[in-house]
């Protein structure tokens, strides 16, 4: 039972660029890259459904690149883990658009376990903007501690 | 995020043994038909959870498992942690050695309190729980074909 690191990084992109991009300053796959550690070509990927998914907006050009596609108070942790997850549910069966009723929900015993997992999991990702976040940043010191590779 | 194979199918045939166990041990052939599982792969997970003091089993012919407590007394926290290694939804980051603040920011301020809630509630139900669910779900089912 784990996010993917899609997930993990995406959310680390989105709260570099609620920081630091605006419309008129986008950053580009290779400065987010820079400053979060992680490699441009997954990257790529995970801003391809960041992008489809109204979470960032992309330009192209000389001054093109990334920013928030919305202020940083209306986009959740949660918002942006299902853009790059394609979904929090914990299993399958869940996901009823995806996959059609399991000839076994009414029978199941342990689907509502699974459901009430899933509500867990929102309740946490969704109470938590990347405005929120952001703030944190700031406020709790992160921006003051140095970046280290061991 | 997915719940691993392993665990889902265990949680049934666990669940299943509950309700079905309350007067006896119950051949693992059984659970692996009413929960349309395959016998091969539940005998590997059953030997993991004896293993683990979760079930044990009655040898011979006319054998099968048993849980080794009451339902009350076995939470999920305790079958997950045996079945997937741990209860954490998030695996804290640590490729390459790597730590940026960000990451630092997001694990203190989303990934804990998540791994944290679901470890919660993972601790708070029992196989009893399931069990209860599983018997009210029987009986709609049975009145339904009434």
């Amino acid at each position: 039972m784990k996010l993917s690191t899609k997930g993990v990084y995406a959310l680390e992109a989105a709260l570099l660029l609620s920081l630091k991009a605006t419309e008129d300053n986008r950053m580009s796959i290779r400065e987010i890259a820079d400053e979060t550690g992680l490699s441009d070509r997954y990257l790529e990927q995970i801003f391809t459904k960041l992008r489809k998914s109204g979470v960032v907006s992309s330009e192209r050009g000389k001054q093109g690149g990334y920013c928030l596609a919305l202020p940083a108070e209306k986009l959740t942790a949660g918002s942006v883990l299902r853009a790059a997850e394609g979904s929090l549910m914990p299993v399958k069966c869940l996901e009823e658009t995806k996959h059609p009723e399991c000839s076994r929900t009414a029978i199941c015993p342990t689907r509502p376990l699974w459901k009430r997992m899933e509500d867990n999991i929102s309740q946490v990702v969704d109470s938590i903007s990347l405005a929120d976040l952001a703030a944190a940043y700031y406020h709790d010191g992160y921006h003051e501690m140095t970046d280290y590779v061991i | 995020m997915k719940m691993s194979t392993k665990c889902r199918y265990g949680l049934r045939a666990l669940t299943d043994l509950a309700y079905y166990g309350r007067s006896g041990h119950v051949p693992l052939h059984q659970i692996a038909k009413r929960q349309d599982l395959s016998l091969k792969y539940l005998e590997q997970e059953f030997a993991v959870l004896r293993k683990a003091g979760i079930v044990r089993s009655i040898k011979g012919a006319q054998g099968g498992y048993l849980l080794t407590r009451d339902p009350e007394q076995i939470t999920l926290a305790e079958i997950v942690e045996v079945l997937e290694g741990d209860l954490s939804v998030v695996d804290i980051p640590s490729d390459a050695g790597l730590t940026t603040s960000f990451r630092r920011c997001i694990i203190d301020h989303v990934w804990s309190p998540l791994n944290r809630q679901i470890a919660d509630t993972l601790r708070q139900i029992t196989l009893a729980d399931l069990t209860a669910e599983y018997d009210s779900q029987q009986q709609s089912d049975t009145m339904y074909y009434i």
